[in-house]
Parts: C-alpha cells; sequence; structure tokens
C-alpha cells in the first residue's frame, strides 16, 4: 500500500530538499512557507496475472473476453503507445496483458491473429524495440511471419470509415477489417485522449484531434466513428509512481527518510554528473527503467474503460493544495520526457513544464491567471538529430520569425508535414512525425498565454527567449524577476519531482 | 528573422567547468549522523514497510552459478530465462526427473533471489521461498515421468505461479561422468512459460502442467505460440528404446556457431 501524496509547508527546520534541473541534481534549501506538493509514494510492482484475469473476465460494458472468441474470428490486438510513461516500465504491463489475451486466444483457437502498434505521431517501433518491450514469446512467434507492424499515419492504404463535415477519418486496414479489436494500454496520466483515434487514423483526423482548431464536439464524433467501425475490447493498466533503480534509489524516497545507500548514491551522482557532464550523465540517466506499481486494471468497453482508468488514475494520484499559488515552481527533469535523452530538448522541457505539470489539475489551475512560472532546466539546445529534426528546425528557423500559433500553422505546418526528408526519417528511421512538435508549441503557447510570466532558473538565455520567456541565474533572481508581476511576498507552490500528480485545489 | 530578440539574450558560450563536489555532499549529510537519525518534518506522513520486489532481467543469469563444481563439468545451454521475468517470488518450478543429479543442474542455473529448495514444500511456500518438485520416476526410461497433483494444490493453495521447466540431457548422468570424455556433456534447461491456477481442477491443471513439460522436453525450439496453438493437438509419443539408442539420441551433436574468420581458408579443392 503506498503512502498517498501530501503537501509540506516549509519552515525554518525543513532539511534542504531535492530539486532536478535537466540532468543535474541540487539539494537547496526553500523559503519559510513554500508550500512543497509531493506525489504518492512510489512501490514496487506484483505479478498483475491475477487483475489482468479479472479484468478480462469480469469486463464493464461488455461481454467477458474469453466467450467472444472463437475459431474464425479475425483478431487484432492493439497496443496503444500515444503516451507512454517516462521513465519507462521496467516490466511493461502491456506485455503480461498481451501474452494474456494471446493465451486465451490460443485456447479458442483462434487462428488469424495480428498486433498493430498504434503509435500515431510518436515514433513506430523498431524490430529490437517489439523484442524488448513486447518480450521474446511475442517477437519469435510474429515477426518472422510479419505479423507485427508499427502504423504508420502516412500510408497509402489507410481505409475510409466514415467522415466529419466533409472530411474523411481514415483507419489503419487491418483494424478496420477485424472481426474483434482487443487494445491494450496503460494510464499513466490525467489526459482523456482516445488511444485507438490518435493512434491510428491519418494525419488529418490526427490534426483535427490535438492541432489549433481542435474542438470538443468534432473530437467526440471522430472517437464515436472510430468506436462505431470496429467492435472494440480494452484493457488498461492504471500506473502508480516510478519507483527507480538502486542507482538513483534516492529519487524514490523524501529527502528525511534517505539512509546512507541513498546518500552516496545521490552524492555520486551528482559527482558524475558534475565530472563528467555529458558522458556522466548519459551514464546514469540516459535511459532509466522503473518499476510501476498497478493500482487498478480495467476492462471492458472501450469508452467505459477509458473514463474509468482516468477516474482511478486521478483518484490514486491526487494530492489537496489549499489554493491557486501565485507563483508555481516546477523542477524539469530530462528522462521524465525525453527518451535517451537525459537533459531534454528545450521545447520538451517547455512543454513538460507547462503542460504537463502545471496542468495536471483537476479544474481549478494549479497558478492563478496572470500568476508566474519558474521552471529549472539549462534549456541547452540538443536535439536528437534523427528523432526530432523537425523541432531543431522548428527551434531554429520558425520560432525565430514568429510566436504566433495560427502563422505557423498558416505558413510552416503545411510544409513540413509534407518534407520527404521529415517523411522518410519518420517511415524509416523510426523519428517523430514532423507534426508532433507544432501541437506541442501550439499547447506551450497556450498555456503561456495564460501566466504573467515563464521564468527559467539556471536556463540558456538565447533559448528561453526564442521560447518567449525569460531566464533567471538563481531561484532568489527568478522570484525577484517575478515580484513585478507578483509581488514581493507571493504564495509559492513547488512540485516536487519525478513523478507526476494532480492537484486538486480546495 | 522578424522577432527582435533582447540584445543580452546571447548564447551560454562558457564551458562547463569540472567541479568536485562528492566529498562536500558527503560531509553535508553528517549533520543527519549519515541517515541514522533524521528529523521529520512537521506534517509529513511516518514511514512504511518496505516489500519483495519482482526479477528483473539483472537478476536472470544465463551463465551457470560457477562456484558450484559440476557446472565446469557440463555444457550448459539454457533457454527461456525471459518467461521467468516479472515473476514475484515465490513460485513453484515443475522439472522433470531423469537422474540422481538434475536437482545440481537446475540449482546452477535457477536466480538466487527465488531461494528455491526441494525440502518441505508446502513449509517453505509458506515462508516465501520458492520450490522445486520433480516427476514420479518415468515409465519409459529417459522419457517425462508423470507429474502428481502436488504441484497444482500447492499452487492453488498458496496462489503462486507454476513454471514448466524440462531438464534434457540429464539421463544417466552420473554415469556418464564417470568416463573419460573428449567433450563436455550437453545439457539443456528449458523454461516455459508459467501456469496459473486460479479456479481450475486439479486435474485439468496437472494435465496442462504435463503437456508443457513434454513439449518443452521433446520440441524446445519451436516458437511459444506454436507451441500454445498446437498444445492440445499433437503430443509427442514416448516410445522405449533401448538405453544406448537413448543416450545416442541424447548426444546429438549441437550445430555449433561457425567461428568467422577473416582469411579464409584455401579450400583444397579449388586450383
Amino acid at each position: 500500500m503506498s503512502r498517498p501524496g501530501f503537501v509540506l509547508e516549509v519552515d525554518e527546520k525543513t532539511p534542504p530538499l531535492l530539486t532536478l534541473s535537466g540532468a543535474d541534481l541540487r539539494l537547496e534549501r526553500f523559503g519559510v512557507g513554500t508550500r512543497v506538493a509531493y506525489p504518492a509514494d512510489s512501490v514496487a510492482s506484483e505479478d498483475p496475472v491475477g487483475l489482468i484475469d479479472a479484468a478480462l473476465e469480469s469486463p464493464v460494458g461488455a461481454e467477458p473476453l474469453p466467450s467472444t472468441l472463437d475459431r474464425s474470428t479475425k483478431l487484432t490486438i492493439v497496443v496503444r503507445d500515444d503516451k507512454q510513461p517516462e521513465p519507462r516500465m521496467r516490466f511493461d504491463v502491456r506485455r503480461s496483458i498481451l501474452e494474456r489475451v494471446l493465451e486465451h486466444a490460443a485456447r479458442a483457437g483462434v487462428d488469424d491473429v495480428q498486433i498493430v502498434i498504434a503509435t500515431g505521431l510518436n515514433r513506430r517501433w523498431s524490430r529490437p524495440e517489439i523484442s524488448k518491450i513486447l518480450g521474446d514469446r511475442v517477437a519469435t512467434s510474429f515477426i518472422p511471419d510479419g505479423l507485427i507492424s508499427s502504423h504508420d499515419v502516412t500510408a497509402e492504404d489507410l481505409v475510409t470509415i466514415g467522415d466529419v463535415d466533409g472530411v474523411p477519418v481514415r483507419l489503419n486496414k487491418r483494424v478496420a477489417e477485424s472481426d474483434l479489436v482487443v487494445s491494450i494500454g496503460v494510464a499513466s496520466d490525467h489526459t482523456s485522449g482516445c488511444g485507438l483515434a490518435l493512434g491510428l487514423t491519418d494525419t488529418e483526423t490526427i490534426n483535427r484531434l490535438e492541432g489549433l482548431y481542435a474542438d470538443r464536439a468534432t473530437t467526440d464524433r471522430i472517437t464515436r466513428i472510430v468506436y462505431d467501425a470496429v467492435p472494440t475490447f480494452a484493457v488498461t493498466a492504471v500506473l502508480g509512481q516510478p519507483l527507480l533503480g538502486t542507482s538513483l534509489s534516492f529519487l524514490n524516497k523524501r529527502e528525511w527518510e534517505w539512509r546512507l545507500p541513498d546518500q552516496f548514491a545521490f552524492a555520486t551522482a551528482r559527482q558524475l554528473v558534475s565530472a563528467l557532464t555529458k558522458r556522466g550523465s548519459q551514464k546514469l540517466f540516459g535511459n532509466p527503467l522503473a518499476d510501476y506499481a498497478i493500482s487498478d486494471m480495467i476492462g471492458g468497453d472501450a469508452a467505459l474503460v477509458r473514463q474509468q482508468a482516468r477516474e482511478a488514475w486521478m483518484a490514486a494520484n491526487s494530492v489537496e493544495l489549499p489554493g491557486s499559488a501565485d507563483v508555481l515552481a516546477v523542477s524539469v527533469w530530462g528522462s521524465s520526457f525525453d527518451n535517451g535523452n537525459p537533459v531534454g530538448s528545450p521545447i520538451n522541457a517547455a512543454h513538460d513544464a507547462l503542460v504537463e505539470q502545471a496542468g495536471s489539475h483537476a479544474g481549478t489551475p494549479l497558478v492563478r491567471e496572470g500568476g508566474v512560472l519558474i521552471a529549472r532546466h539549462p534549456l541547452s539546445r540538443n536535439f536528437s538529430n534523427r528523432t526530432q529534426s523537425a523541432a531543431a528546425d522548428l527551434f531554429a528557423k520558425v520560432l525565430p520569425e514568429t510566436l504566433d500559433p495560427e502563422v505557423i500553422r498558416e505558413r510552416f505546418e503545411g510544409a513540413a508535414s509534407l518534407d520527404p526528408w521529415y517523411l522518410a526519417l519518420y517511415r524509416e528511421h523510426y523519428a517523430n512525425h514532423p507534426l508532433k512538435v507544432f501541437h506541442t508549441w501550439y499547447r506551450i503557447r497556450e498555456a503561456t498565454n495564460r501566466l504573467g510570466d515563464v521564468i527559467w532558473v539556471g536556463g540558456d538565455r538565447r533559448s528561453a527567449a526564442v521560447l518567449g520567456h525569460r531566464a533567471a541565474t538563481t531561484f532568489a533572481d527568478a522570484l525577484e524577476i517575478a515580484s513585478n508581476t507578483v509581488g514581493s511576498h507571493p504564495d509559492i507552490t513547488h512540485l516536487h519531482g519525478p513523478g507526476q500528480l494532480l492537484g486538486v485545489v480546495r | 528573422m522578424s522577432r527582435q530578440l533582447e540584445s543580452w539574450a546571447q548564447e551560454r558560450r562558457e564551458r562547463p567547468r569540472v567541479r568536485v563536489t562528492w566529498f562536500s555532499d558527503v560531509f553535508g549529510f553528517a549533520g543527519s549522523l549519515f541517515g541514522l537519525c533524521h528529523r521529520r518534518p512537521q506534517g509529513a506522513p511516518p514511514k512504511a514497510p518496505t516489500q519483495r520486489l519482482r526479477l528483473g532481467l539483472t537478476d536472470l543469469q544465463k551463465t551457470p552459478n560457477l562456484l558450484q563444481l559440476l557446472t565446469w563439468r557440463l555444457d550448459y545451454q539454457v533457454a527461456g530465462l525471459d518467461a521467468l521475468s516479472g515473476l514475484q517470488p515465490p513460485v513453484i518450478f515443475a522439472v522433470n526427473e531423469a537422474g540422481v543429479l538434475d536437482w545440481q543442474v537446475l540449482r546452477a542455473v535457477l536466480p538466487s533471489g527465488l531461494r528455491a529448495t526441494i525440502r518441505t514444500p508446502s513449509r517453505s511456500l509458506a515462508r516465501g521461498n520458492s520450490v522445486v518438485l520433480f516427476t514420479e520416476d518415468p515409465v519409459v526410461d529417459g522419457e517425462v515421468g508423470e507429474f502428481t497433483p502436488l504441484a497444482a494444490q500447492l499452487a492453488s493453495q498458496y496462489n503462486v505461479p507454476i513454471v514448466p521447466v524440462a531438464l534434457v540431457g540429464t539421463f544417466k548422468l552420473n554415469e556418464v561422468l564417470g568416463l573419460a570424455l573428449q567433450n563436455k556433456p550437453h545439457v539443456s534447461v528449458r523454461f516455459g512459460s508459467p501456469i496459473y491456477v486460479r479456479g481450475r481442477s486439479l486435474a485439468e491443471a496437472t494435465g496442462e502442467l504435463q503437456s508443457a513439460v513434454g513439449q518443452l522436453f521433446h520440441t524446445g525450439d519451436l516458437s511459444w505460440w506454436t507451441v500454445q496453438h498446437r498444445r492440445a493437438d499433437d503430443q509427442p509419443a514416448a516410445e522405449a528404446m533401448p538405453r544406448w539408442r537413448r543416450l545416442w539420441q541424447q548426444t546429438t551433436p549441437r550445430v555449433a556457431r561457425t567461428r568467422r574468420r577473416i582469411w579464409r581458408r584455401p579450400s583444397t579443392r579449388r586450383g
């Protein structure tokens, strides 16, 4: 049983608390009166087979899965990958669910089975990645015959399943032609995007779901079309907080519970990052794997499962805050949003701070309208050449021209979506689709417009200026800059990372 | 550039300096006596007890335990260890018995975190230690023997999975080791996917276990999906054969991976 999150009010006796900035670690003293919100405790996961069986045999709003399978069923198993929790899962629960579903299918004698990975605009999966995530058994059984595929949003053979306002909605061919679709995914945050619609459709549809002019009514209609196209049985695992390995064990515990091994691990980690800079941080944080406990597993009708999984995650990870703050301070840790990059690229860092952390609330925002967000990140310009080529070009060429989302959409988005180099990288070299960074930027801009100021502590000044934000050297300097907007005695709330919490403002 | 960036918005040009922070950090922890006495801040909840962890990829070592002497005398081949990743101890291993050295052979390959024993299965499971159960003596020498319902019964009583394991190459191993041979005897340890006995009858579970071990023993290199699919259909029959033929079959040479040579030896047929 994990302890729930809580809010610590800093006084004179509080020890220095951990802050993360890119790959840097620091123990800092906070001012008296600062409220520090801690997420729920991370605990180790247990074998989920019991939960999976219960979800498959007692689903919500649907018949038990074993009874719907028979020899002639054309079965497609969709592994949803539109939002994977970072750091990556050590024991990927989707693998366990997939193996269980395949065992049921084998027992029923189903012959025609294929697996489709619904990546959407994210990176498609390569073969080694499929083996690593889905396991040796699934890989050796399905890869040689070409029965596992990663969805390609630019494929020509997508099937039209309906239209909304005259614009067609196109779906993955194999999924559209199946008798039954079993959709496997995880819920690790409060967003409620439909994994199937975001992961298996074409570029225009995803643009209408998540682009600049996305509205609720159109989203609901597209989602309804996707669900009505093929009978779907969804299984979603609700995850807890990440539990990291021994070299980063101090990140799992609260500072006053650190024992000697944790203190040594912290000192060693800090020394490696300071002494070896890039290589050290790559060694430590390059690809951390975290163990996520499963708080719930829900199976059944896709729409109901999505809603219940979201509610279950919110209930398990919510922390009550006394009120909206004037200043919200966040630690931006590279490994919690950029896989393989320990520091994180500037655009993704801004998205993590403004949209994922500051936006993780249940209705009432964590920082008041016109308040200030202070984020800790170096904002160094490192983009992966292969996977984030479009993001690098956006940062270098588009943002210095204009920050306005409407102008960017009009002038640059169309050309980037059709650029042959970006599309070649997406199709053959497992890169993100170019449209993804545009959607990221629109969300960043929406969040920035609500706030009075966004200040980056320790951030590169030019990068911060390109993003339209400000930079400060220390936290105290940032508060001094912020005092123009919020006064000299603001209410400060600090979100303690890593781990995602849902702030519920009373 | 149509936007005018501020004049002071310059890129950070100085190279990050190498700093030694380890000593100051460690001495900084002396205030709390290096973790022995911390002052819990007001409003923070007390500590919760720690839990048992699942088996990860780093706990599964394909190399057998070199501290055991028997390991040095055998040529091990381990397959299917991936099936154990993510399992939570305790676990029941159901193995076919072919000779007296089976337990020693298996012990070298099992992860030490499982604390597997063959004595007092019920008491060990109650304490959280894994258990290894063997078949009865096989009717046909060198084939797979019958499992008693004990494995299924313990699994349903303690709610633990059963991992089927097949040991190939241990038939009369103690006698084979007494001979002076050129090469080490081949031993293959094959792990199958765990079986969960939940809400199923003991006879059904034992039958599934029996067929799983039989499949692993006979056809260890089919893919898992094919094995699952074919499970009910064809079960290769155990044929009685004289002892020398059994050992002959057991010692079939493995297809060795040819060592890649940069300079190819000139073939005698050419030129």
